[in-house]
């Protein structure tokens, strides 16, 4: 036997075969990819990147609804960490939003009670009925409110209403998830720090894109730590009705033709109500103010008589509390943008009445805040 | 079902490993299985339509070998065909009109007017039909003997979106004999299907989003280096969104061990416009040239034997880019975008008649450069008219040919203008003019280092160190899931053809 025979090989290769070496390096990219992960979600968490950075996002489609959306749900969890809670949760679209500001609610109702509320106004602009009632069950058993506030008008029962945004919005990864629509991407967004700190940029790529950042922050900040939005815009000629000849309001009077309750948005409305069947939770449905002129798009007083009238007895019915609009409060002439929104000075003489409302509700036993002060989580 | 969604994948792999699992002579009907359920996922009219198109070509094809009367059989195929492409994805342009004629007639055509829902992949099928015939006619195949193998062939989804434009000779004697199924032929098709996700996800997706909606319609509100950037977006947007598809395809017909034509090969790094189109959609040009470039061109030297003459030199060439812009959509600025290419290939064969005929890798190196170079230019600026209606076209090179456009103040002072506009807050930031061009770098370089890599070798990843392309693969699949969450991408640019 030679030497060279004699010394063992060092290296023998392994016997793998290329399906063996195949499967083993995906299996390496798959660790590769969960260790590069875990390793992201560290330094995500860290408290350094809020000096660089605070924001972040659920992946809520679409632009910018979502965004309006988040800017809503970020707002609500600051407002709950600095309160300890929340006691009334006001909802709806952009009405709620510019409508009703939370502080002059709550401070009208502290005059009268004694007592001090705490309101967050979770309004969102382009978000009717349809995804409201989605959100309202997340925010029900994420926050436990006393009372959530339901603020609608009639364009909320019309079956084409911004049917666009809500077939974006609902399938949201992370909206199905808190739905209890389990899914991997809903998942990941509401567990990882690092995937939430991402998403704001997610549109990197969009020739929209810093427009869009600038926009949100804009907005942010223009939002209350309540989450009330004023509106300073001032409409004219409000009070003359509407030309169903004028190329400005044929779109409008389209719209509310041959105007009927569609059955799926009362469902909406209905998943709205059950929710004061599942806590503690009371529901109050509110009318928001609308212009008398704006009676004439959807074919007079009448028709919107018979609309309110159906809207109070399926909220009467399911034991919910109804606050009709029937000309209270009075809104100035120059406290609206448009027939259908309020400004920022009719917003306070909205927020005012409300919090008398409460009041009033709250002195007759119509509803207690037992949970004052110890609200959410 | 699109071929970009996990359900796809799980159909794929279902219809795979039944196709392994079966035996020879049930492959085919279970492969024609398949094809149907995919187009049913789309419409089960489109199958109905499809079908009948296949099986009237099916007994066309019978007919046009024969001796007497074949020539009948094949104008009559060929017309049906034609027929077929007319009727259903021409209809936007015949529609209104003949809306508008029964409105005077009194006939109601209902709210949205007449409406007719053109079938997945009409101008791929029909233009394959159309070579099938020929081919029977002309001896250089046999007619089909089985419908449901030449179902098949008509059907068959992993091409039916978008092509390959595959000849029967080819396409059918790889349905008989179909690749053994081997680790290494799995991982090809794997990475075929990979790159080309990258191509269409990373690259095609993220450049189209970066150009702004009205970048091309109203050209004149935005600084030339804005132009060019955007336009040069479009160009890799629309090579890597039609090659990422071609990718995709041919590693999902690699599942099923049946090999499609390679419809790309880094076409950009072209040196010659021949050499350009031998490059892009190679099926496409590949039928062109086989079907009406050479045809007309042997016409054309029966009719006029002096070999010198103008004639054979303008017209085959530009009447075959002609009819490829026809096919690429019925208007003018696809008919101008064909021209153009049809002119560069003109004035490519004139500028040849003087020098030596060199072969394009016999120049020297700086010469391949430059004429790459050219060549790239020219395609860049014929895909305006491509993208857009040929008034704002027009406008379109104006402004980006202007000198005053290419001023740096010129862009300032557009940002200066947008600030003072609510629809362009963030411009109060200077560094927003540098965004744009960051944006396309960002994934213009990774898509042209892909090129380069592919160059030589498509599958030149497999000869990197394995701990690389785990890197790789997994970095990939990191940036594929971040753009997931982007808002939703757009469908093949070439679907639309």
């Amino acid at each position: 036997m030679s030497n060279r025979d004699a010394v063992p090989s060092k290296k023998k290769a392994m016997p793998y075969t290329p399906r063996t070496r195949s499967l083993l390096a995906l299996l390496v990219a798959l660790a590769f990819l969960v260790a590069f992960f875990l390793l992201l979600e560290a330094v995500a968490r860290k408290e350094f990147l809020n000096k660089i950075s605070t924001r972040e996002s659920l992946g809520i489609y679409p632009t910018p609804m979502g965004q309006y959306f988040e800017i809503k749900w970020y707002g609500l969890q600051k407002y709950c960490a600095r309160n300890g809670g929340v006691d009334v949760i006001l909802i709806g679209s952009s009405v709620v939003n510019t409508g009703i500001n939370p502080d002059i609610v709550a401070e009208t109702y502290f005059k009268l009670t004694g007592t001090r509320l705490r309101i967050y106004n979770f309004g969102v602009e382009g978000l009717n009925i349809v995804p409201n009632s989605v959100y309202a069950k997340i925010l029900v058993q994420k926050y436990h409110p006393a009372l959530l506030l339901f603020g609608t008008i009639p364009r909320d029962y019309l079956a084409s209403d911004n049917v666009d945004v809500n077939q974006q919005f609902l399938p949201s990864p992370w909206i199905e998830f808190e739905s209890g629509e389990w899914n991997l991407a809903g998942y990941l967004i509401d567990h990882s720090v690092a995937l939430r700190r991402y998403l704001p940029y997610r549109n990197w790529m969009r020739s929209d894109f810093l427009d869009t950042i600038y926009a949100n922050d804009h907005r942010a900040s223009r939002t209350s730590s309540s989450g009330y939005e004023p509106d300073h815009y001032t409409g004219t000629n409000l009070d003359q009705p509407p030309d169903p000849n004028s190329p400005d309001e044929q779109e409008t009077f389209a719209k509310y033709r041959d105007f009927t309750i569609d059955p799926a948005r009362l469902g909406n409305l209905q998943s709205i109500l059950n929710l004061q069947k599942t806590g503690n939770t009371r529901v109050i449905v509110m009318e928001m103010p609308l212009h008398p002129t704006f009676y004439d798009y959807i074919g007079g007083l009448s028709v919107y008589q018979e609309y309110q009238h159906e809207i109070a007895s399926a909220v009467t019915a399911s034991g919910a509390l109804f606050f009709p609009s029937n000309g209270d409060p009075q809104i100035p002439a120059n406290g609206r943008p448009d027939r259908v929104h309020l400004n920022q000075v009719g917003a306070p003489v909205l927020s005012t009445y409300l919090g008398t409302q409460l009041a009033t509700l709250t002195k007759n036993g119509g509803i207690q805040f037992t949970n004052t002060g110890q609200g959410g989580h | 079902m699109g071929i970009t969604t996990f359900l796809f994948a799980g159909f794929v792999v279902l219809a795979a490993i039944g196709y392994r699992w079966l035996p020879q002579r049930i492959k085919n009907l279970w492969l024609l299985f398949a094809c149907a359920v995919f187009i049913v996922s789309w419409s089960w009219k489109f199958l109905i339509i499809l079908l009948l198109l296949a099986t009237i070509n099916y007994f066309l094809g019978k007919h046009v070998a024969d001796v007497r009367q074949g020539k009948k059989f094949l104008w009559a195929g060929v017309v049906v065909n034609l027929l077929a492409l007319l009727l259903f994805k021409y209809s936007n342009f015949y529609l209104p009109a003949l809306t508008s004629l029964l409105a005077k007639l009194g006939i109601q055509t209902g709210a949205g007017g007449l409406q007719i829902l053109a079938p997945l992949g009409i101008s791929f099928i029909t233009l394959q039909m159309i070579s099938y015939l020929l081919d029977v006619h002309y001896g250089r195949t046999q007619a089909e003997v089985g419908f449901v193998k030449f179902a098949v062939y008509v059907l068959y989804f992993p091409k039916i979106l978008a092509g390959p434009i595959e000849r029967a000779k080819i396409f059918l004697s790889r349905l008989d004999s179909p690749q053994k199924w081997s680790g290494e032929s799995i991982l090809q098709s794997f990475t075929l299907v990979l790159v080309g996700l990258i191509r269409k996800i990373i690259f095609a997706d993220t450049l189209t989003a970066m150009i702004p909606a009205q970048a091309f319609q109203q050209s004149s509100q935005y600084p030339a280096p804005l132009l060019a950037i955007w336009l040069l977006a479009y160009a890799f947007a629309i090579y890597n969104d039609f090659a990422g598809y071609s990718s995709m395809v041919r590693g999902i017909s690699g599942f099923f061990g049946i090999e499609l034509t390679n419809n790309f090969n880094i076409p950009y790094f072209s040196r010659s416009f021949s050499e350009f189109w031998n490059r892009w959609h190679i099926s496409l040009s590949n039928w062109l040239r086989d079907y009406i470039y050479f045809p007309l061109s042997r016409w054309l030297r029966k009719k006029i034997p002096d070999h010198n003459h103008a004639v054979h030199l303008i017209v085959p060439p530009i009447l075959t880019m002609l009819v490829s812009g026809l096919w690429h959509g019925l208007g003018w600025n696809t008919l101008l975008w064909g021209g153009l290419q049809g002119s560069f290939i003109v004035l490519e064969r004139v500028a040849g008649l003087w020098g030596p005929r060199m072969a394009l890798t016999e120049l020297p190196r700086w010469r391949q450069v430059i004429s790459a170079a050219v060549i790239f230019f020219c395609i860049l600026m014929a895909w305006v008219p491509f993208h857009t209606g040929i008034i704002p076209a027009v406008h379109y090179w104006q402004n980006l040919f202007t000198i005053t456009n290419w001023r740096f103040s010129v862009i300032k002072a557009y940002f200066v203008l947008a600030e003072q506009s609510e629809s362009f807050p963030l411009a109060s930031l200077r560094m927003i003019s540098l965004f744009p061009f960051l944006q396309v770098a960002l994934i213009l370089l990774p898509a042209l280092g892909l090129d380069l890599i592919q160059y030589k070798d498509e599958f030149s990843f497999r000869k990197w160190p394995a701990w690389l392309q785990v890197v790789l693969l997994a970095l990939v699949v990191l940036i594929l899931f971040l753009l997931s969450f982007a808002e939703k991408g757009a469908p093949f640019i070439y679907q639309n053809f």
